[in-house]
């Protein structure tokens, strides 16, 4: 989930910068970037279970369950296939984590 | 995801339909502009360009020898020349041969210089067919690797003959090269917005281009290198519309071009402030020959209402040695403004040879415009000039001007050699919807019943496609006058019918889409609330006080960009808007209360008439369109029955980056081109994407990204057995905010 958040973080922002692609520097582009970041962020404190407490572990799993549904429609509308593709593999990477480690949305 | 992708769409289309009011009727003649200076006879003629007329390029360094051979002086420096224009023109102006008059049919008049003989015969034959002699076009426009017109040729069929791209290969398509004019401007500093809509021009080897700021490029065709370039250091401002714009340059040459002459082919270029540029084609160099050395000043002839120049935004129309020329105004500013007048120049000294005017003398004290914005066609082989008449000032109320205007929002059929109406069919009787005839009719010979027809097809901002034969102007496919809605505005007298056609069928539905559920949900139902404070009694409903719903409005439709048609199996095909806007009169004294208030967007003065006018596009609280998509479509037709073939969304929406579904369509503009291989391309939609599309089905075949929207007419060309398509992007705020000044050109790998 993390990898693949970065990976997407690093493809928004190519898609941010890169001109003539239909979509450089637009709101929305800005907008996937923030958001694979967060994504990023927030996964990587559930997998090295930063955050101690379980009601704030499952609200995380929650923010980023929205955050990766949410980019990938973003990337949708965008077509950036490759973050949506990212996205996806960020969803499994979500789905392992619950299922090895339920205990956040217990 | 339907739904999430619905609620974006509209969400997005929000903002777009929020802008897109005022900025729609600015492409043609309507919306509202910055308070331009006062521009008549009291302001001299020419006077306005006060800089320098340049020109760069390997070429253009080099002396004209032949010029100065002939003139016995070197030609005088660029500076030189445009101080002696300022006065020269107005010299120009003082001495111009008086002028005779005489009328023609619809009410018009025709005036030319004093001894002229291109008057008709005493006896009126001129203008039959019959008497008419059988023309010859000029031999170099008929090279079919050519594309040597702003429609492709005279006939505006916006054909290519070329068949090296296929549906089955232009996957393949690749860009071969762009290049930038770096005439662009977003509006942020002095210059006004650009928005350019150029056709570049395929001829002698070279693609010709002109830009917002009214600069002539040369370019090679196959490398986008520039080989010149003129600038005549036009005045950027916003004179008569919103925005800098252009729509290209025309070309002209000699039947037998003298080798080593200068000026025996030449470019021509129109200016914001009325000023017409010859320059030579092979070095850019002014034709000092052409008017006062290579510039008229065409509003030396602006006498009548001159209350702004006469914009040459539109390239002009060249057949044999004349130039056909239209302008631009501003048709909702005054009630009086000048009267639309077509002038034919000759294309070697820019001397008129005459003027049409299509308003009779008696009304101009309280109407005008009724002029020709749009591209104008013509038959090479009958001698006609076919001219899209717009609709008469002010846009939206008549109570002034009552008489019947035939010649107003009219398609007409001009002589070439003397100017008089051959004849005249009005698409809209007392036009008060701001229903300009917009595009170019498209002429072609169609296999009807057995026999050939030489038929005419104009669209239109209302909708309606209209067949006719272009010899008499009579109708191939039914129009029927039917009753329309009255008026209920004291003062106003709508027409009582209005001429209709269902077949072709007509390019939107003849009820307005309905309320758009989404819209109405978001906005707790206040789309449904405000139509049904609205009227709305069918097509035709004529402007009100409490707000009439206008389907089509001012937007169309159509518009100028009209059709393109296969010559060979006569299939047309068109893009087309779907919007819907609200037509609110406002009494004369609540509308000067609204104006002091400081309510001036979507807010047109009209003169000094009873009533002011509010125009808005339908939208909620959130800026959502409170109607049904698709918002734009392109359809095909079979001239040969009117029937449809098919009608597909055409384009995306984008807003922010994100691009909406296919299904909702986009407003275009621009136009489509065909070729013999069965493709169309086109730009013309806001998602900055240039397509081609499979003629037999509307379907998608390529699509290729640009810089901005190419709001243009692309040209299709072939040079060393190498087919090549070349578009402008110009973009154009109405539908997304980003400008270029790119050209780029497309073609198969080698």
């Amino acid at each position: 989930m993390v990898a693949a958040s970065g990976v997407a973080a690093v493809v928004a922002f190519v898609n941010l910068v890169n001109t003539g692609n239909g979509i450089a520097w637009s709101f929305g582009a800005w907008l996937v970037l923030g958001s694979s970041l967060l994504v990023a962020v927030g996964g990587a404190m559930l997998g090295l279970h930063l955050v101690l407490s379980k009601g704030l572990r499952g609200l995380l799993a929650v923010l980023v369950l929205l955050g990766i549904v949410g980019t990938a429609v973003a990337a949708y509308f965008l077509t950036a296939w490759i973050l949506l593709v990212a996205m996806g593999v960020a969803l499994v990477g979500w789905l392992i984590h619950v299922a090895a480690d339920p205990s956040p949305l217990d | 995801m339907k739904i999430a992708r619905t609620a974006a769409s509209s969400a997005a289309l929000a903002l777009i339909f929020t802008l897109a009011p005022p900025a729609f009727a600015q492409d043609g003649n309507g919306g509202e502009t910055p308070e331009a200076p006062q521009y008549g006879a009291t302001v001299e003629p020419g006077a306005a360009s006060d800089g320098e007329a340049t020109v760069t390029g390997d070429d253009a360094e080099r002396p004209d020898d032949a010029a100065q051979d002939d003139a016995g002086q070197a030609n005088p420096s660029p500076s030189a020349q445009s101080g002696q224009n300022a006065g020269s023109s107005q010299d120009a102006a003082q001495q111009s041969p008086n002028l005779t008059s005489e009328p023609t049919q619809g009410g018009g008049t025709v005036e030319r210089p004093a001894g002229s003989d291109a008057a008709a015969g005493e006896d009126g034959t001129a203008n039959t067919t019959e008497a008419r002699q059988q023309r010859t076009p000029d031999a170099w426009m008929q090279d079919p690797n050519s594309w040597a017109t702003f429609n492709g040729d005279l006939k505006a069929q916006k054909y290519s003959p070329a068949d090296q791209i296929t549906p089955e290969n232009v996957e393949d398509l690749e860009k071969v090269w762009e290049y930038h004019t770096g005439d662009v401007s977003d509006g942020s500093g002095d210059i006004p917005t650009t928005v350019w809509s150029a056709t570049p021009l395929f001829v002698n080897d070279t693609l010709y281009v002109g830009t917002p700021f009214y600069r002539i490029i040369a370019l090679e065709p196959d490398t986008g290198k520039e080989k010149w370039s003129f600038d005549p250091d036009a005045r950027l401002e916003a004179l008569t519309q919103p925005a800098m714009k252009n729509r290209g340059v025309a070309y002209w040459q000699a039947e037998d071009p003298q080798e080593g002459e200068a000026c025996q082919k030449i470019v021509y270029i129109g200016t914001m402030d009325a000023k017409l540029y010859g320059v030579d084609a092979d070095s850019g160099q002014p034709c000092e020959n052409f008017g006062q050395n290579g510039m008229v000043d065409v509003n030396q002839w602006n006498t009548v209402n001159d209350k702004w120049p006469l914009s040459l935004l539109q390239a002009p129309t060249i057949y044999h040695d004349t130039i056909f020329l239209g302008w631009a105004g501003k048709d909702w500013t005054d009630s009086e403004a000048p009267p639309g007048t077509v002038f034919a120049l000759d294309a070697k000294s820019g001397e008129l040879k005459w003027m049409f005017h299509a308003l009779p003398e008696d009304v101009i004290s309280r109407t005008g415009t009724a002029n020709v914005w749009a591209s104008m066609s013509l038959d090479p082989e009958r001698g006609l000039l076919y001219i899209p008449i717009s609709s008469p000032s002010p846009n939206y109320y008549g109570g002034e001007r009552k008489e019947e205007l035939p010649l107003a929002t009219s398609v007409t059929a001009l002589d070439t050699d003397t100017g008089e109406v051959v004849w005249s069919r009005q698409l809209i009787h007392h036009d008060i919807w701001d229903y300009d005839t917009v595009a170019p009719p498209t002429l072609v010979d169609i296999q009807k019943d057995g026999q050939t027809v030489p038929a005419l097809v104009q669209t239109s901002k209302q909708g309606f496609i209209y067949v006719l034969n272009r010899e008499t102007g009579e109708p191939i496919y039914p129009i029927e006058e039917r009753p329309v809605p009255a008026s209920d505005v004291p003062g106003e007298e709508a027409a009582p019918t209005q001429p209709f056609v269902d077949t072709p069928a007509p390019v939107v539905g003849e009820d307005w889409p309905g309320i758009s559920p989404l819209a109405d949900a978001v906005s707790f139902g206040e789309c449904s609330r405000r139509a049904e404070g609205y009227r709305w009694e069918g097509r035709f409903t004529p402007p009100s006080l409490q707000g009439t719903i206008a389907y089509p409005p001012t937007t169309g439709g159509s518009q100028w960009g009209g059709g393109a048609v296969d010559p060979a199996t006569g299939i047309y095909v068109v893009n087309s808007n779907s919007v819907v806007q609200i037509y609110t009169l406002i009494p004369r004294d609540e509308f000067e209360q609204k104006s002091q208030d400081g309510e001036t967007s979507g807010y047109y003065a009209q003169g000094d008439v009873a009533y002011g006018f509010k125009l808005e596009t339908f939208l909620n609280w959130a800026g959502m369109p409170c109607w049904n998509g698709p918002y734009g479509t392109i359809a095909a037709y079979d001239l040969k029955t009117g029937e449809r073939l098919w009608n597909e969304p055409f384009g995306q929406v984008q807003k922010y980056g994100f691009y909406m579904p296919e299904s909702w369509g986009s407003v275009t503009i621009g136009g489509p081109v065909i070729t013999k291989s069965g493709l169309i391309f086109i730009g013309a939609s806001m998602d900055s994407r240039v397509r081609a599309l499979d003629l037999k089905t509307g379907k998608v075949l390529w699509k290729g990204l640009v810089d901005a929207p190419a709001v243009s007419l692309p040209a299709v060309y072939t040079y060393k057995g190498r087919q090549y398509v070349t578009f402008v992007v110009g973009g154009n705020t109405i539908l997304l905010p980003k400008v270029s000044d790119q050209v780029v050109t497309f073609a198969l790998p080698e």
